[in-house]
């Protein structure tokens, strides 16, 4: 499979995703085949439908968010190959070297940006109360009143909005993880 | 409190005062052992060798056993009688513990010794005391093998095993396992084998030589890392949480190889060659032992659950239920020869999963306080006794064989972690550096377990068994009283990352699992399941299948959040209440002064709280205790909270159940009101300063403004008392008591002030 998909991807997109994600070259070759086996078109690109014919992607509660957050800087709702690995590589552990690259594509702040919008849907900036909410029905079973995640809500706005706007900034969010191993947690091993 | 605060200024040798009644109870218990002694009989914690000598003494005893059954014996009634036999078992072991207690209050106060050695040390030092004048008076306690086992071992992995229902240590499960496993063979084999070599050398001496087997059952009972003195002395230096569970994780999971290992080369002893088949058997029987174990451990985790679904009606015996369970996984798995403590640990861990959410909030406190004292109290009567062994066993000292071993063990254990740590790095996100590398292989404690096990072997099989227990002593005593007190000034060298007190915020929960919900997805995405994707998969099983039937209301993960919520809002609660009566006084015109005051009015550690303590008292050079500025900042409260000894060793595990206060809602509310209180009195003092001090200055026509305070209490006549006491609030640097009293009149005016 391997040498089959290999051959499809030129020897210097490779190198240049790997210049630019700092993926190796087998984990592009590898991740490249799923890419192709996601993408049931066969035109080189991945649509909404594709991601979500995934079917444990389908039953993740945030599934749709997470699916929306690959197309975020693609109005044509369609990626190709590299715009995928640019967003995968936001996952890839920190390592010794990464830290002598400016602004490596997985650093701790790309990797909160990310989880910031899963909360901001509309991309404001700012996470509203509604947005909030909307997230907590999304997680949350029928064991808790509308009331009781209301006030989780505001609670959880509460602790963060420093500057009381009401809402969570980009900024507040960052500071209310301050204390988290976001490196840690927002990393995958990308198998070779 | 203040009296405490008094007494220390004045009598700086408190400390010894504190160790009279330690001392008291220690000859007493010495006393009543002393007695239990001639009494012949051996009780559970102290067994005595001389049983055959004293069997003689019976008739000598015959007039105090008389005495002991008055009504059995000669009649006539007795107003009192010494009645000693009937009650020496329990009375031992009730004095036993007790004197721990005592002892460990003793510590407790004496912050000079515990600021630099762990209680374990301690603990030892006394022992060693103890069984000194035991010694002295020719009565021998020796450490009992079954007691330790039995008694004392099962509630400290309980209580353990409570604290590992964590996340931190399910993500590093993989890890935990190949250094308890892994490592544990391979120190084995190695301390094993190069023990014989040195042996063959000639090394030791002409006179003692060691069999092959020998070293094999020495090496294998040295080289496991002991889970009592690891988690005594890790408690204390609180390490960041994934650190802490990589060694108290391996020390508690290396017992099934231990116990393998061990029972394998105790049985080849008797064979004259080892046959291939027994080798297999051996390997077959580790996943026998440890699975075995865990499994029993499980089904009995599982049937605690399915029991408590039924106690609504019933809370009294919801506590015996988790504990008496949890006992019974222990002892079925020990009835089976598989490992009892991997049993409990399983049983624990499927309870505090399941049975805990079963069971009312006060039986779980209860069920947290019972196994928190009742292992606290068996670790350091662990130690105590190991101390005491140090006068009790034959001891045949081989310097060659103990340097060796000593040596051996140490390289042998960074070695494991290091070849161990990078085959583990390879597959972990988060890597294990240098640092806590060697802070693992420093961890490596030995402790009571390789003890026991050495204790139980029989000289006639094992002709070096006397060199043996002797090497073992010396290894445990150098483990826990080298590493275990340099390590904590290790740890601060090598700035391993610490784990901090951290309140839950509601936020952090509800961020966690949206992460998780991410890297869940990301990793479908991608086509590579890994442990997100597992988690994620144990989760949904947990609450749709088995929750279900294990608990009566299943709980899931909005129960979780809206625990956090309520305790953070519960906190908030008391501070507002606090806040808002404060407030309301003296709103007005103060808003600044609140702005002073908020350090002391802070979450947790209240300021006053600090004061009352005496270690807001420093001694200066002079000899005299100072107290420390009223104006402290949060940075110097903080500061204060970490230098304080008390606090460095008790912030993390909360080992005395220090914090749990705010359980106990009147003692919180008590609290609060003298707190209360004292801030009130503070306030109004400042405010009287402030305006008397405006009116010093308008009453002074311009620059002639008294550059001091202290001038101007010279300088005026009435009021003077009430300035003093402001002055001392200025600068509390002199002052003897921090609580300032006012003078009626001033508050008086500084009311109607006010009012205007």
């Amino acid at each position: 499979m391997g040498s089959r998909t290999s051959s499809l991807l030129q020897a210097e997109e490779i190198e240049q995703i790997q210049k630019e994600t700092g993926f190796s070259k087998r984990q592009i070759v590898r991740l490249y085949s799923r890419f192709t086996s996601l993408d049931k078109s066969d035109n080189g690109c991945l649509s909404r439908e594709d991601l979500l014919r995934i079917p444990e992607l389908a039953i993740n509660p945030l599934g749709d968010r997470i699916i929306h957050a690959f197309f975020m800087d693609n109005p044509e709702s369609k990626i190709n190959f590299r715009q995928f690995m640019s967003t995968l590589s936001l996952f890839r552990p920190i390592k010794s070297h990464d830290k002598d690259i400016e602004n490596p594509c997985n650093s701790r702040d790309n990797k909160l940006k990310f989880a910031f919008r899963m909360y901001d849907l509309d991309n404001s900036g700012m996470v509203t109360r509604e947005e909030l909410l909307v997230i907590l029905q999304m997680m949350v079973g029928s064991n808790i009143t509308e009331e009781q995640l209301g006030s989780i809500a505001d609670r959880t706005i509460a602790e963060a909005d420093e500057d009381n706007s009401g809402a969570i900034s980009y900024e507040n969010f960052v500071k209310a993880l301050q204390r988290a191993d976001v490196e840690q947690m927002m990393s995958i091993r990308f198998l070779n | 409190m203040r009296v405490t605060m008094a007494t220390s200024r004045q009598h700086p040798f408190r400390v010894t005062s504190l160790f009279l009644p330690v001392l008291a109870i220690l000859l007493v218990s010495q006393l009543v052992l002393t007695a239990t002694a001639n009494e012949n009989t051996t009780s559970p914690v102290i067994t005595h060798e001389a049983v055959d000598d004293t069997h003689g003494d019976n008739s000598s005893d015959e007039h105090e056993g008389g005495d002991a059954e008055p009504h059995r014996g000669h009649g006539g009634v007795h107003v009192a009688s010494w009645n000693l036999k009937y009650v020496q078992l329990p009375l031992t072991v009730t004095f036993f513990a007790l004197f721990v207690g005592v002892a460990k209050i003793g510590f407790h106060h004496a912050d000079f010794l515990s600021a630099i050695f762990p209680e374990s040390v301690l603990l030892i030092v006394l022992g060693v005391v103890f069984g000194g004048i035991a010694y002295a008076t020719k009565q021998t306690g020796s450490f009992d093998s079954q007691t330790f086992f039995l008694y004392l071992l099962p509630p400290i992995i309980l209580e353990a095993a409570y604290s590992l229902h964590d996340r931190t240590f399910a993500d590093n499960l993989a890890s935990i396992l190949i250094y308890a496993v892994v490592g544990t063979l391979l120190n084995t084999f190695l301390i094993g084998l190069t023990l014989y070599g040195i042996s063959l050398t000639g090394a030791y001496g002409n006179s003692f030589t060691v069999g092959l087997i020998e070293c094999l059952i020495f090496s294998s009972l040295i080289s496991a890392v002991d889970p009592v003195a690891v988690l005594a002395i890790f408690q204390e230096i609180h390490v960041n949480q994934v650190l802490y569970f990589l060694v108290f994780g391996e020390s508690l999971l290396n017992d099934a190889v231990t116990v393998v290992l061990y029972n394998m080369m105790n049985s080849f002893l008797s064979l004259e060659t080892i046959p291939a088949s027994q080798i297999v058997l051996g390997f077959v029987s580790f996943f026998t032992v440890s699975l075995g174990g865990a499994v029993i451990g499980f089904l009995v985790g599982i049937l605690t659950a399915f029991l408590t679904k039924f106690t609504k009606h019933v809370r009294v015996v919801e506590p015996l239920a988790i504990l008496g369970m949890a006992y019974l996984s222990y002892l079925l798995a020990e009835l089976f020869h598989f490992s009892g403590i991997i049993s409990i640990i399983c049983c624990g861990l499927a309870q505090a999963e399941y049975a805990f959410d079963n069971i009312s909030r006060k039986s779980s406190t209860t069920v947290t306080y019972f196994t928190k004292m009742l292992s606290t109290t068996t670790e350091s009567i662990i130690f105590l006794l190991l101390g005491q062994t140090l006068w009790a066993e034959k001891h045949q000292w081989n310097t060659g064989f103990v340097l060796c071993t000593l040596l051996f063990i140490f390289v042998y254990r960074v070695f494991g972690v290091v070849v161990i740590t990078f085959v583990v790095n390879k597959f972990r996100i988060g890597k294990i550096n240098k640092e806590e590398q060697f802070i693992m292989s420093y961890g490596g404690l030995r402790g009571a377990v390789a003890f026991s096990l050495v204790a139980t072997l029989l000289p006639e099989d094992v002709p070096a068994r006397n060199v043996f227990v002797t090497t073992t002593l010396v290894v445990i005593l150098v483990t826990v009283f080298v590493q275990g007190t340099t390590i904590k000034p290790l740890v601060k060298l090598f700035r391993i990352k610490r784990s901090g007190q951290e309140d839950p915020t509601v936020a952090l929960a509800i961020h966690q699992t949206v992460i998780d919900y991410v890297m869940a997805g990301i990793e479908e995405v991608i086509g590579h399941k890994g442990h997100n994707y597992v988690r994620m998969w144990i989760e949904k099983m947990n609450t749709h299948y088995i929750k279900k039937y294990l608990q009566r209301n299943p709980t899931s993960w909005e129960d979780e959040v809206m625990k956090t919520f309520e305790k953070v809002t519960n906190h908030d609660h008391h501070n507002h209440i606090f806040k808002l009566s404060r407030g309301e006084e003296c709103r007005k015109n103060s808003e600044t002064e609140i702005e002073k005051f908020k350090p002391m009015l802070t979450r947790g550690d209240s300021y006053f709280d600090s004061i009352r303590r005496r270690h807001t008292f420093k001694k200066t050079p002079g000899g005299e205790y100072m107290a420390i500025s009223d104006k402290a900042t949060p940075a110097d409260v903080a500061g204060i909270m970490k230098k304080n000894p008390r606090n460095a060793l008790h912030e993390k595990y909360d080992k005395n159940l220090l914090n749990d206060d705010c359980q106990d809602l009147p003692l919180l509310m008590r609290q609060r009101s003298t707190e209360h209180v004292l801030a009130q009195e503070r306030i109004t003092a400042m405010r009287a300063a402030n305006k008397w001090r405006r009116a010093v200055r308008s009453s002074k026509s311009g620059g002639n403004v008294p550059a001091t305070i202290a001038e101007e209490n010279e300088r005026k006549g009435d009021r003077e008392q009430g300035e003093e006491d402001i002055v001392f609030l200025e600068d509390e640097g002199k002052s003897k008591e921090p609580i300032v009293k006012i003078e009626p009149e001033i508050i008086g005016n500084d009311d109607a002030d006010t009012n205007v």
